[in-house]
């Protein structure tokens, strides 16, 4: 087998590993850069989302403490018309619930900013039952409003009297679209302006409340069996006094595929909304986060060709000219040497191996031919004798 | 790692879509429409029978939802890429993150648009219930308009939740004095002898209905949008120099009654090519012109927290093709006006926006 082949069969693989190796290595970097950048970016958003989600909720809470505390609804001198159009004023101004309603203390709807159903009964109806007791109520889970046929979080609060007595409710019903205030800026992934980032708002139960990317999803559909879920609830305790728990971020298959999931839980709320218990899913699928990384392994691959064919190229010339093509001429050399031509001198070569056998067989040339001409000496020699000794006999 | 390297084959041809129609054509799905039985929309069906779609180079489904509210969550759950809807549900549906566009002014209510009762006149209701379809809804929007315009107000009476199509019913068994109804089931309450106490025309604009498509399908086919609207418009045209055949055929088509087509069609204002580019996509100060009607609807939304802004409108109303259409279609163009005072008005010859 001719050398050339022998080196490349030994440098090739060499090099390939060499390439791969180190292409491994900066890949993986990459990879866990990019992963990390993103985790780092959904953990962000998401807490800025939780927070900007609490605080609106919070601003309902203040809203109701108001009215709680109004001496508007609580002066036994006004009447409930004059009241509920003080409601009427509030909602213009604050822009925000669909309806507010109040009732007296045995859970009749006496006064609506819609006029809906007056004299109906709600003494059972979660958002009357806690007030009444003197808390500040608001729905974890939206409630189809059976008066306004949408999905509402109530806020309640009870109507104390000067004497510090309770003698009714006031109820604010929030609607659930109004959610879309806060997720405005994340449209669903696919349409205009949009980013691959998928946002799911789920209730303790696993509910979705909102969502950017499937509509009919929301109020219908129960994540509880999503992966991200199940971590995010085993692992929602309560941190030490942050308003969220830590987010959590995993690598998992969903409806999409392979994604990667942060999840937020709503922790402690802010202030005095002291959260619903919600948690908060982002989610991008693999394909998308890693798309950048897809075509930098192309680039890669395309690089390590170059640097492959062009290290073999090196090779090959290299070889050629420091191996192959002075070994070649030695060869001749020898050749010539075999035929008993030794005027030749070898050629000059650095000082490795290949220059050391030259002059190892100039040396041995030089030797042979003073041999040569040392013996065709004692041959003239003899000769002479021999023609001397014949001449005088 | 190993899942995106060994994913690489799949991605190998990026941006392909083996669903798109080769050498720059439309793609080749068919446009999905959905309209409720409301008269002014069945020209629709009338183009599509003349093949006015086809020969815009269009493929359409329209599909008839007779519930609105239905009709309404298919589209917002993206089963639809247009509606045939209340121009107030399209201000909604942008508040609430489904980007929509409205293209073309259908029609304006006059007495399609209704309030029925047992009652002589509107200000009789105070004190008694009144039905709407949808709280906070158009239909609330307009019974607050109509009481603000015989001085009385929301808390002048009790309301009830209740649809249209119930209203007759709750009369008769007096659980309303007085709802919200529309075409054709006004002509229930009518037969029974309860009266019209109220209908949109008194304040015109209050009840407009649309052409809407998600903004998304606008950007995307705009070639489609056009087509459509230009199918329509020549479908009205035919409807006027053809009334009878257009009824037939519509009436076939939709199994509505060519009695109530036509009660239908005379109900509302139906709004031309013309009557889009001069008034409803013109921004002014006429009750015709969407923008100004957005504007009101807008506040009444925003303050009963339906909507989370005052309406984006000129990133609602898109008039190019309305534009398009009429600068390019002089035949389409030339026919009048059914407002032609409102066009004086409004400054003809100034295009629209």
């Amino acid at each position: 087998m001719k050398i050339k082949r022998k080196l490349i069969i030994v440098v090739l693989p060499v090099v390939i590993v060499s390439i791969l190796s180190i292409s491994a290595i900066a890949l993986n970097n990459f990879y866990t850069s990019i992963k990390k950048e993103t985790i780092e970016k959904l953990e962000l958003t998401g807490d800025n989302i939780v927070d900007k989600i609490s605080r609106v909720m919070f601003e309902r809470v203040g809203d109701i403490k108001f009215f709680s505390n109004s001496n508007v609804l609580s002066d036994p001198n006004v009447s409930v018309k004059e009241k509920v159009n003080f409601l009427r004023s509030a909602e213009r101004v604050y822009k925000t619930y669909a309806s507010m309603s109040i009732y007296d203390k045995d859970g009749i709807k006496i006064g609506d900013t819609r006029s809906l159903y007056i004299g109906l009964n709600e003494s059972q109806k979660p958002f009357f039952k806690h007030a009444i007791i003197g808390q500040t109520y608001y729905d974890s889970i939206p409630v189809l409003s059976q008066s306004l046929s949408q999905y509402v979080i109530h806020f309640s609060a009870p109507i104390y009297t000067s004497g510090g007595n309770i003698s009714g409710v006031v109820v604010a019903r929030f609607p659930i679209s109004k959610l879309n205030d806060i997720f405005r800026n994340f449209p669903a992934p696919g349409t205009a302006n949009s980013s691959t980032l998928r946002l799911d708002l789920v209730a303790n139960n696993g509910l979705v409340i909102y969502s950017n990317h499937d509509r009919k999803s929301m109020l219908r559909d129960n994540l509880s069996n999503l992966k991200i879920f199940k971590v995010m609830t085993n692992n929602s305790l309560p941190d030490n006094g942050n308003r969220t728990g830590a987010p959590i971020a995993i690598e998992s298959t969903g409806r999409y595929g392979e994604s990667l999931f942060a999840g937020f839980s709503q922790g402690h709320g802010y202030l005095d909304y002291k959260g619903s218990g919600w948690y908060l899913i982002l989610s991008e699928s693999t394909k998308d986060v890693y798309a950048g990384f897809q075509n930098t392994i192309y680039e890669f691959i395309l690089v390590a060709g170059i640097i492959l064919t062009i290290a073999v190229v090196l090779i090959l010339v290299f070889s050629n000219r420091l191996i192959i093509t002075p070994i070649s001429r030695l060869r001749d050399v020898a050749l010539l040497f075999s035929e008993g031509s030794y005027d030749i001198p070898l050629p000059k070569h650095s000082g490795d191996e290949i220059g050391d056998l030259s002059n190892a067989l100039d040396i041995m040339r030089t030797r042979v031919t003073e041999t040569n001409m040392h013996l065709n000496e004692l041959v003239d020699k003899k000769t002479k004798q021999l023609t001397d000794i014949i001449r005088v006999l | 790692m190993l899942t995106i390297i060994l994913g690489i084959p799949s991605i190998i041809l990026p941006g392909t879509n083996f669903n798109t129609a080769v050498h720059g054509q439309e793609p080749l799905e068919p446009v999905k429409l959905v309209t409720v039985v409301w008269a002014p929309h069945f020209f629709s069906f009338l183009a599509q029978e003349k093949g006015f779609f086809e020969k815009n180079h269009v493929d359409v489904q329209i599909k008839i939802i007779p519930d609105y509210t239905q009709a309404i969550k298919s589209y917002e759950d993206g089963d639809f890429d247009g509606i045939f809807e209340v121009y107030s549900d399209a201000i909604t549906q942008q508040s609430n993150g489904i980007d929509t566009k409205v293209v073309y002014n259908t029609d304006s209510s006059d007495t399609g648009d209704v309030l029925v009762g047992k009652l002589n006149n509107l200000t009789e209701v105070r004190g008694k219930t009144v039905s709407v379809e949808g709280i906070n809804s158009y239909s609330h929007f307009f019974l607050i308009r109509a009481l603000q315009s015989v001085g009385l107000g929301e808390d002048d009476i009790q309301l009830i939740n209740l649809p249209a199509t119930n209203v007759s019913s709750a009369l008769d068994k007096s659980e309303i004095s007085a709802g919200y109804t529309y075409e054709p089931y006004t002509q229930d309450a009518l037969k029974k002898g309860y009266k019209i106490i109220f209908k949109a025309g008194n304040i015109p604009g209050t009840i407009s209905d649309v052409i809407a498509f998600h903004s998304d399908f606008v950007s995307k086919r705009p070639e489609a949008v056009k087509a459509i609207l230009l199918s329509f418009a020549e479908a009205q045209k035919y409807y006027n120099d053809n009334k009878d055949e257009s009824i037939r055929i519509m009436s076939a088509l939709t199994g509505v009654s060519k009695q109530e087509i036509e009660e239908g069609l005379h109900a509302s204002h139906v709004l031309n090519l013309r009557d889009n580019y001069f008034q409803s996509m013109k921004n002014s100060n006429q009750s015709s012109s969407l923008y100004n009607s957005g504007q009101y609807i807008g506040k009444f939304l925003l303050e009963r927290g339906q909507i989370g802004e005052y309406p984006p409108l000129d990133s609602i109303i898109e008039p190019r093709f309305v534009t398009d259409i009429f600068k390019t279609n002089p035949d389409l163009a030339q026919i009048p006006s059914a407002n032609s005072s409102e066009e004086k008005s409004s400054g003809a010859g100034n295009g629209s926006n």
